[in-house]
């Protein structure tokens, strides 16, 4: 189906999506083919200050670099602004300030080329281009970042949240620990990659709250908690990593197991910037084989918040009718995953 | 006390003034601060920009969320032209 | 436990494996919490443990809420295993994707009610699904697994308690989930009152925004 579209839009001279992303601190443009070749993904992200993200500073830095962010994605991929067919960007959900800063850009962009404008569900993105990286057809994901701890699978035309969070992103509580514990992290070693290092040390189990609800999580009062044997001192802070760490993996992975267990789905994708943590990494490859189901895990390049995963589903939504009118393309700082018709599923 | 501002911006062309005005009209029409409110007029080259904000502070959050988008989308279109 | 015949694996959850097995007679429910190799066996042992002490206790406290439950036969905490009465019935989750649309609003509002009396004596599930309830031939619905539960009156608890049941009804009975979790609150309004059912609501309402996208719980104040 793909492949008549995109002999007719070859025809027409048009075959690119244009992807913008900004929903939290990394601002990015990627661009696609319609069958789904990669050919540009430029991120630039913004290392807050010890305070952590503040959403109008985050947009401060997507607007000032969004430019050379956009003009280095043209370059990468080879093409000009006219062979672009499409342009689209993530819609929600996220913070306000930086949702709309690249929502700005890119309806300016559709506007001046005269082309459609489609509005897409960043979570959806995650998962889409996690399908198309790792060969997925159908699996249950998890999708662990800053912002977002999902526990997702496809059912009857949308993705069906199984697990989530009640509170803060698994990404944010150990963002929140490190900053507490006085660590600092730079654009190639984020906190969950030096909370990773420090817990490699570890060696004891220190008890900290482990809050599984039904299918969902809770991180508030398990952070408070490692804050609290922070403060006091009496505990290494290897320990302590170590201790977060595995009680926290502990928790999506139970959750994840009772999702595969629930949908009988052969496929685990894991996504998100904490995919990149090799221990959780063990700990979910370890139940999709009691599951016999196929474990993925994204490269992190398409892992963390990129502008390529908006443009290929762009591409997706596009080719299945869907277009968002300048004038309706409203941010959506709370869209839901499950709220999203996937009707390139069946 | 409440802090206005009326902003008027000088665009090269009319259609550029046009896009900009495109782009910042879903901000105007949904702005999420309970604070400020905005709206956004289009003479020949010239936009109007009129912000009511409840004190002085939301007035220039509000003045520098909306220069700051007019910025971007002019130097992302230079560099789209410079590109073509 | 050397009495026990054949048990049959009846179903392998993530969270325990269920055996159906015959014990001194009678048909029986054999709950057994297997180590998982992806948690630490520290971590994992403290878990088991939990919960398996947990689970009957509970469970023998719903009873007296006027909750019916399975009776307990034995607890082993050492093999993390529950022995517990086999309730001979159809799961909720299966009857409602086939009852009419009355039957449907009847059967949810009896659980709302259900689950009314847990709260009103300070019980939370903690795991509120449609296979977790089973009706049996004489019409008496039962609330099976409480390995998530705990006791608590706190309104935060109760709201997710239910926000859970309505997220269960919408992944599983996305068609109907909507009416059906209206009768479960009429239901549970009949035993707790409308003021307390205002106040879950306006708790589940709250428990529904976060979650979704929460920046940084610590950040300079914005005013966004």
């Amino acid at each position: 189906m793909l492949n008549d579209n995109k002999m007719k839009e070859k025809e027409n001279g048009e075959h690119y999506c244009l992807g913008v992303e900004s929903t939290a601190d990394d601002f990015s443009v990627g661009i696609s083919t319609f069958d789904g070749e990669i050919l540009a993904n430029i991120i630039s992200a913004y290392v807050p200050s010890e305070r952590g993200i503040h959403p109008r500073e985050a947009a401060r830095h997507h607007g000032e670099v969004a430019n050379k962010v956009l003009e280095n994605a043209f370059k990468k991929a080879r093409i000009k602004p006219r062979d672009l067919s499409i342009i689209s960007f993530s819609q929600g959900p996220g913070l306000g300030p930086c949702l709309r800063t690249g929502a700005t850009v890119a309806r300016a962009l559709a506007s001046y080329l005269g082309i459609p404008l489609v509005g897409i569900n960043h979570c959806v993105a995650h998962i889409e281009i996690g399908k198309l990286k790792t060969d997925t057809k159908d699996p249950v994901t998890l999708y662990v970042s800053g912002g977002n701890t999902i526990v997702s699978a496809f059912d009857s035309g949308r993705y069906r949240v199984f697990g989530e969070t009640l509170d803060i992103a698994l990404g944010n509580c150990l963002d929140v620990f490190a900053r507490e514990a006085g660590l600092h992290q730079r654009v190639d070693e984020p906190f969950g990659a030096v909370v990773e290092k420090i817990a490699a040390k570890g060696k004891k189990l220190i008890h900290l709250p482990y809050t599984v609800k039904g299918m969902d999580m809770s991180f508030s009062g398990l952070l408070t908690a490692a804050i609290n044997l922070l403060k006091r001192g009496e505990y290494k802070l290897e320990d302590l990593c170590y201790s977060l760490q595995e009680t926290v993996f502990s928790m999506v992975t139970e959750v994840t197991e009772r999702a595969l267990a629930h949908t009988e789905k052969k496929e685990v994708l894991l996504t998100g910037g904490v995919a990149a943590n090799k221990r959780l990494q063990s700990r979910i490859k370890a139940i999709a084989k009691e599951h016999d189901a196929k474990f993925r895990v994204m490269p992190r390049e398409f892992a963390v918040d990129n502008g390529a995963m908006i443009a290929w589903t762009g591409v997706l939504a596009h080719t299945h009718g869907i277009v968002t009118p300048i004038e309706e393309s409203f941010v959506r700082l709370r869209w839901r995953l499950e709220e999203v018709e996937i009707p390139w599923m069946k | 006390m409440s802090a206005n501002a009326v902003i008027r911006l000088s665009f090269p062309s009319e259609s550029l003034a046009e896009i900009v005005l495109k782009a910042l009209t879903p901000e105007v029409r949904k702005f999420p601060s309970m604070r400020s409110r905005a709206s956004l007029e289009k003479e020949n080259t010239y936009l109007t920009l009129r912000i009511e904000a409840k004190d002085t502070v939301a007035l220039r959050a509000a003045v520098n969320s909306y220069l700051r988008w007019t910025n971007s989308i002019v130097t992302v279109l230079e560099t789209l032209k410079d590109l073509s | 436990m050397d009495e026990m015949k054949q048990p049959l694996l009846m179903k392998k959850g993530a969270e325990a494996s269920l055996y159906l097995a015959e014990w001194h007679g009678r048909k029986v429910i054999m709950k057994k919490r297997l180590p998982k190799k992806y948690r630490l066996s520290e971590l994992d042992e403290q878990i088991k443990t939990y919960r398996t002490i947990h689970e009957p206790q509970l469970i023998h406290e719903a009873k007296k809420a006027g909750v019916p439950t399975p009776t307990i036969f034995l607890v082993d905490v050492k093999s993390a295993t529950i022995i517990m009465e086999f309730i001979e019935g159809k799961q909720v989750k299966q009857l409602l994707s086939e009852a009419t649309q009355s039957e449907r609003q009847r059967l949810c509002f009896k659980i709302g009610e259900l689950i009314g009396r847990l709260h009103k004596y300070g019980l939370i599930h903690g795991d509120l699904t449609t296979s977790n309830m089973i009706l049996n031939s004489e019409g008496t619905i039962f609330f099976v697994d409480f390995g998530l539960g705990e006791k608590s009156k706190e309104l935060e608890s109760r709201g997710v308690d239910l926000h859970l049941m309505k997220r269960a009804l919408q992944s599983t009975h996305f068609r109907f989930a909507e009416e059906c979790f209206n009768a479960v609150i009429k239901g549970y309004s009949k035993v707790l009152g409308s003021e307390t059912v205002k106040n879950v609501l306006h708790k589940i309402r709250e428990i529904e925004r976060r979650g979704r996208y929460i920046a940084e719980r610590k950040r300079v104040n914005g005013n966004d």
